[in-house]
């Protein structure tokens, strides 16, 4: 089975429409990794992406999986406004779970889109 | 044939989740056409109005209520002298109503159960569907039952146990909660989950049986070792009923082990995806199991966590216990599948026989150090024997223990004639009863349970390090502050800040009796266990959250520690040694985003001093991490 990779986050309402309506084949997507904040996102150039494929929404997002063209490239930026030098995170594992655990939930399935001449298309309603 | 099927008080947790065994037996009922009910007793005894007798009125008024013909009782172990008394009062309301009972505990001591309960007409044997369909349509027609498998009853002045049958073909099945309309309200149990952001969480069957046979287990000879599974269509939608109709959003998938078979698990992965479910789950795993690729494709298919009994660290007792798990292996296993953000239940036993408290250093370590690099939650448990386990059945020295029944009984105040009837029938309850282990005397195990359990949750980093300086003597050196401190008592356990409250002078004066430790021991320690003290209090929000710090806002504050907790924190996780140079006081940096959600910093010496004049830049890099 061949693999490819993917990078996963979540999208709002809005960005979605835009993502799959904009003709801008060179246009660089910026996935965030969380609903709702853009501390930390994934870039990713238009051109790279072979199929988005679409999961749960709630409150005007949608958690999105975007699976990669072979040998594409792609960012992780992490706008911490922590400089590293000056303080550094400590890896303590009472500060992952806190007083309760982290909620996450990841399932990205149909629709599939896949570009063609810089515009999202429905291929696939399921997998 | 009338049925009423009786869940007798399970646990004293507020929380009530459905009751998954009697819930599984009613829907294989109603599919064979068998009228029954349902009462929970462990529902009922949440009203706010109930007493500690709540559940016998709430059955009586069911009884009378429904007037059922046959009552069928399940009793997991620690409920079963509730199980004993409902008999008995069903008999009381009608003596015409036939009784009969199964579960873990009665369906593994059928010939005990009838010997000591006369109100008890018959015990299902192991598995109950077919057996209790057989029976109830034996009765409709007024057909003898000496033919029916696994059932066990009274004839002619003997027990007589009919040899097990086949087991239930769990490839047929069908999704259990949708029939149960009108017999279970889930909405009874939803109501019980707290106001919050937590998930609602619900057991689900997956399957049964597991083909191994470590020799403390239960469950796996119950199920006779063979590993079988719910067709995945019945699974999923069983997951979407419970979720579209009940807002559930973390399934429990109870299997004894279901990554045994990884097809299996693929494929349920694959419909996961199709179904589009906003939901989690989380099942049983085992740590020498490779889950290779298959661990990213469980994550991505909604499973957040895995259970996992690693038991010990000593190969000697893994081999005892017919285990064989390897420290590697462990280690191994719990890293990649946070890698990939499952996080890894880990759960150890404490006082097997042949354990030393040589080996019992060597787990407590383990799990510290697994706790260190990502497990969540870190389990310790006391050996508990229950039938049919085959450690149950040997003929080993024991005691019996208070603590267990404590810890097990389903209500906070054990009646006096239920620890003089347990105390008199050490078979029947052999659980209650501890077996002698070279590990330690039933007390001492007990409060290195009770100490070690909560140490590993709320302080962490400071038991990793008693882990690392004591190594194979930790045990030896803990039983002396036993002696030397006393006791601590479960009820000084009920929240993070009185936890801290123990643990932490607990600590301190364990440290300062002990002369064996090098000067720059006892500073680390220290250092630790202000830094866990620290964390704990800000976390919580605690009164004296910045009692220490030396500069602090609303919901950030700076501290200065005479220890390298960033290095030392480093070291704990790979493995490298811990020494003296770690004694280098540093500042750190906590903030928080709510009560329980914080981050820590190291915090250079500049960066205070940037702080404590004021550095817009760096102020508003601390205040943006406090944002809610």
């Amino acid at each position: 089975m061949p693999l490819a990779q993917s990078v996963v986050g979540y999208l709002s309402d809005s960005a979605l429409k835009d993502l799959q309506a904009a003709a801008h084949k060179n246009a660089t997507i910026e996935l965030p990794l969380e609903p709702g904040k853009q501390g930390s996102h994934v870039q990713v150039q238009r051109a790279d992406v072979d199929e988005l494929r679409l999961g749960p929404s709630a409150n005007g997002y949608t958690s999105v999986q975007i699976i990669l063209k072979p040998k594409a490239n792609f960012n992780f930026v992490s706008a911490g406004p922590l400089q590293e030098d000056v303080l550094s995170v400590l890896r303590d594992p009472s500060y992952i779970y806190g007083l309760g655990r982290l909620q996450w939930i990841a399932i990205y399935v149909g629709p599939i889109l896949r570009q063609q001449d810089g515009v999202f298309k429905t291929i696939q309603t399921a997998l | 044939m009338k049925t009423l099927l009786v869940q007798p008080p399970l646990t004293i947790s507020p929380e009530v989740h459905p009751p998954l065994g009697l819930s599984v037996l009613a829907s294989h009922l109603v599919r064979s056409a068998q009228a029954v009910s349902i009462v929970d007793l462990d529902l009922q005894t949440k009203q706010p109005h109930s007493n500690p007798d709540q559940y016998m009125t709430e059955f009586r008024a069911a009884l009378c209520e429904q007037r059922p013909q046959v009552v069928g009782f399940t009793s997991m172990f620690n409920n079963s002298l509730h199980a004993e008394r409902l008999i008995r009062a069903a008999k009381e309301v009608d003596g015409s109503i036939t009784t009969i009972a199964g579960g873990s505990h009665f369906g593994a001591l059928p010939r005990e159960s009838l010997e000591r309960i006369p109100e008890l007409d018959f015990v299902v044997r192991g598995e109950g569907e077919i057996v209790l369909s057989k029976f109830l349509s034996a009765l409709d027609a007024r057909a003898p039952v000496q033919d029916i498998p696994g059932l066990c009853y009274r004839a002619s002045g003997a027990i007589r146990l009919n040899p097990n049958g086949p087991l239930l073909n769990l490839d047929r099945v069908n999704p259990t909660w949708s029939d149960l309309e009108g017999i279970l309200n889930l909405k009874d149990y939803t109501a019980t989950i707290p106001d919050g952001p937590r998930k609602r969480a619900v057991y689900i069957e997956a399957g049964r049986g597991c083909p191994f046979a470590c020799s403390f287990c239960a469950t796996a000879p119950f199920w006779e070792r063979r590993y079988r599974v719910k067709p995945i269509g019945c699974i999923v939608e069983e997951m979407r009923y419970l979720h579209e109709h009940f807002g559930y959003d973390m399934f429990m998938l109870v299997h004894d082990l279901l990554t045994v078979d990884r097809r299996f698990v693929s494929d349920l992965c694959d419909a996961l995806f199709l179904a589009r479910l906003p939901v989690e789950w989380t099942a049983n795993h085992r740590a020498d199991i490779e889950l290779g690729e298959l661990a990213p494709k469980m994550r991505s298919a909604g499973c957040f966590s895995v259970f996992m009994g690693i038991e010990s660290a000593s190969e000697r007792v893994q081999k005892d216990i017919h285990k064989g798990l390897t420290r590697a292996q462990t280690m191994s296993t719990v890293r990649s599948l946070m890698d990939v953000g499952i996080s890894s239940t880990c759960s150890f036993i404490v006082g097997f026989p042949s354990e030393t408290s040589t080996d019992l250093s060597a787990t407590l370590e383990l799990a510290a150090e697994l706790k260190m690099i990502g497990a969540e939650p870190v389990q310790v448990h006391r050996l508990r024997r229950w039938p049919p386990a085959p450690l149950a059945a040997l003929d080993l020295k024991s005691s019996f223990d208070i603590d267990a029944l404590r810890l097990e009984y389903p209500s906070d105040t054990i009646l006096d004639t239920d620890i003089e009837t347990i105390q008199a029938d050490p078979k029947f309850f052999i659980g209650y009863f501890t077996p002698e282990t070279t590990a330690g005397s039933p007390v001492q195990l007990a409060q290195l349970e009770l100490f070690f359990a909560n140490a590993l949750t709320m302080l962490p980093v400071t038991t990793a390090v008693l882990g690392r300086i004591y190594g194979n003597k930790l045990v030896d050196s803990y039983y002396k502050a036993l002696e030397e401190q006393g006791p601590v008592s479960r009820a000084d356990f009920h929240s993070a800040v009185s936890l801290r409250a123990t643990l932490v002078p607990y600590i301190l004066r364990w440290l300062e009796s002990d002369n064996q430790l090098h000067k720059w021991q006892r500073d680390l320690l220290r250092g630790v266990i202000l830094y866990e003290r620290i964390r704990i209090g800000f976390m919580a929000q605690a009164d004296d959250a910045y009692r220490d710090a030396v500069l602090s806002s609303r919901d950030w504050g700076v501290f200065t520690l005479p220890i390298d907790i960033a290095e030392l924190l480093k070291r704990l996780t790979t493995g490298a040694e811990l020494t003296s140079d770690l004694c280098t006081k540093r500042a750190i940096a906590l903030t928080r985003k709510d009560i329980g959600i914080a981050r820590g910093f190291a915090l250079s010496e500049q960066s205070v001093e940037r702080l404590r004049q004021g550095d817009p830049d760096l102020l508003a890099a601390l205040e943006k991490e406090t944002a809610h």
